[in-house]
């Protein structure tokens, strides 16, 4: 933690609790349990700090992922706020021309 | 006991009888034939003949859905319950006719949103069992509420209600139950044994909470439920030996947790093969084998907690599952198509492509047995 800086309120409670002796009952979730509820590399990095596990190619990851909102950061949410981003996109090889950037609506 | 007198016509009788009844099970129905069923985007459902390599039937998931990932075959095979409306809804598909015989919704109240994960059903068919997480939807919050267990009866038409409700703890991914349907386990942070009908907690077998020595809390991810064939649930979980410097080759290794959902037996076994990841792991039903993927394939002998072999695979995929005879091996998960391997060897022998490439995604590959 000594080269990391909190930036938001969460962050900042999580270093409070490592200041504080907290940080055992701060546990990263194991299971997917929603959007923004998973602490998850996804794309960069494997649980052994490589690249060699990580899902071949991105396309085969891809909705095994996204639509469980396994990583909510790197794509739209499809739980709350857009369920149908990937609708008209059944294969993540063939149609990921499809998928596109999303907007907040008016 | 009395020995039989031949001469009398109650016996005689008797065994005319018997002999009818043994003529009666000698003309049973012809012999159940096994098939594999998947689910992917947007809406579809699959049933396939791997003796025959070919899709035999479609069925179209009613929805609103665009991604098909739980889905859980009645124990007769005539139904399949699948998740839908955005993990909201179970829907239950009638195999013969493709008509939807069922549908709850997990919390019909409007400001209420729930998820669902982990679906499990009783082995005489007749309930449902689904594990809901819940958040209240304000103008400008969410208020996370406490997950549960809900039970429907599969008789409860299209507009099913939980029977009961009961309290469970978070981030559950996987139900199962027991063969004689007196527990039903719930895995997430540890592994937790319910009473199915008073939802009483029975035992909490200690999974991310053990306290093994030199032992870092292990990390597992599953939420695929492939124990047909042998009723043996097994996972695959990494776990770091912390006596050991980061940089020591033998410092993480890879673990099998298991559940005999036969008697109840619960057991975690390190194995002696280098980690990588592997999503799910699958039992032979010889009971000595067993097969984990993900851009690998592995055969692992459970004795010697060794891998008999290795190939590569053309991409990743999520899960392995077997067929009953033990010589198969199917993939699934990921893209659009199921590769087909020889058990024995390794070699990939034929596959089957979903019909319009649509990918599976995190949907399990599943065995039903039909007339």
């Amino acid at each position: 933690m000594n080269h990391l800086k909190p930036l938001n309120k969460k962050a900042h409670l999580v270093s409070r609790a490592l200041d504080e002796g907290h940080m055992k009952e701060v546990t990263a979730m194991q299971t997917v349990v929603g959007c923004t509820a998973s602490l998850d590399p996804g794309w960069e990095v494997d649980p052994f700090g490589t690249l060699t596990s990580l899902c071949q190619p991105m396309e085969a990851d891809l909705y095994g992922c996204a639509d469980p909102c396994w990583w909510p950061a790197q794509v739209p949410d499809t739980i709350n706020t857009y369920p149908d981003w990937n609708a008209e996109a059944a294969s993540g090889q063939n149609d990921w021309r499809k998928l596109e950037a999303v907007f907040p609506k008016d | 006991m009395a020995a039989l007198d031949f001469s009398r016509p109650a016996t005689r009788a008797f065994l005319f009888c018997l002999g009818l009844v043994f003529a009666q099970s000698s003309a049973s129905p012809a012999i159940a034939k096994e098939y594999l069923l998947t689910a992917a985007k947007p809406d579809r459902l699959f049933m396939m003949d791997m003796s025959a390599r070919k899709i035999v039937r479609e069925y179209k998931i009613p929805g609103p859905m665009v991604a098909p990932m739980t889905f859980l075959p009645a124990p007769d095979g005539k139904t399949v319950y699948v998740v839908t409306n955005y993990e909201k809804s179970i829907t239950g598909i009638d195999m013969e006719s493709g008509e939807e015989v069922f549908r709850a919704d997990m919390a019909p109240e409007f400001d209420i949103r729930s998820k669902n994960f982990g679906l499990e059903i009783s082995p005489d068919g007749k309930e449902l069992y689904s594990y809901d997480v819940l958040a209240r939807l304000h103008p400008d919050r969410y208020e996370v509420l406490e997950p549960r267990i809900s039970v429907f009866a599969t008789d409860g038409g299209l507009n099913a209600k939980a029977t009961r409700t009961f309290a469970a703890p978070r981030r559950i991914h996987l139900l199962m139950m027991s063969t004689d349907g007196k527990s039903l386990y719930a895995l997430g942070k540890d592994f937790y044994t319910f009473n199915p009908v008073t939802g009483e907690l029975l035992n909490t077998y200690p999974f991310l909470n053990w306290t093994r020595p030199n032992m870092s809390p292990p990390d597992l991810l599953n939420f695929w439920p492939l124990w047909d064939q042998t009723m043996i649930f097994r996972s695959l979980y990494t776990v770091a030996r912390t006596n050991l410097p980061p940089t020591d080759p033998n410092a993480f290794a890879l673990g099998i947790l298991s559940l005999d959902l036969k008697n109840g037996e619960m057991g975690v076994e390190e194995l002696k093969i280098p980690p990588e990841v592997l999503f799910t792991v699958v039992t032979s039903p010889n009971l000595r084998d067993a097969f984990a993927v993900f851009t690998n394939l592995v055969k692992i002998d459970l004795e010697s907690g060794e891998a008999v072999k290795t190939v590569e695979l053309d991409h990743s995929y999520y899960i392995a599952q077997i067929s009953g005879d033990g010589n198969e091996v199917y993939l699934g998960g990921t893209m659009c198509d199921i590769p087909i391997y020889a058990a024995d060897t390794l070699e990939k022998v034929d596959q089957i492509e979903l019909t319009g490439c649509p990918d599976m995604g995190g949907s399990p590959l599943k065995i039903i047995h039909r007339d």
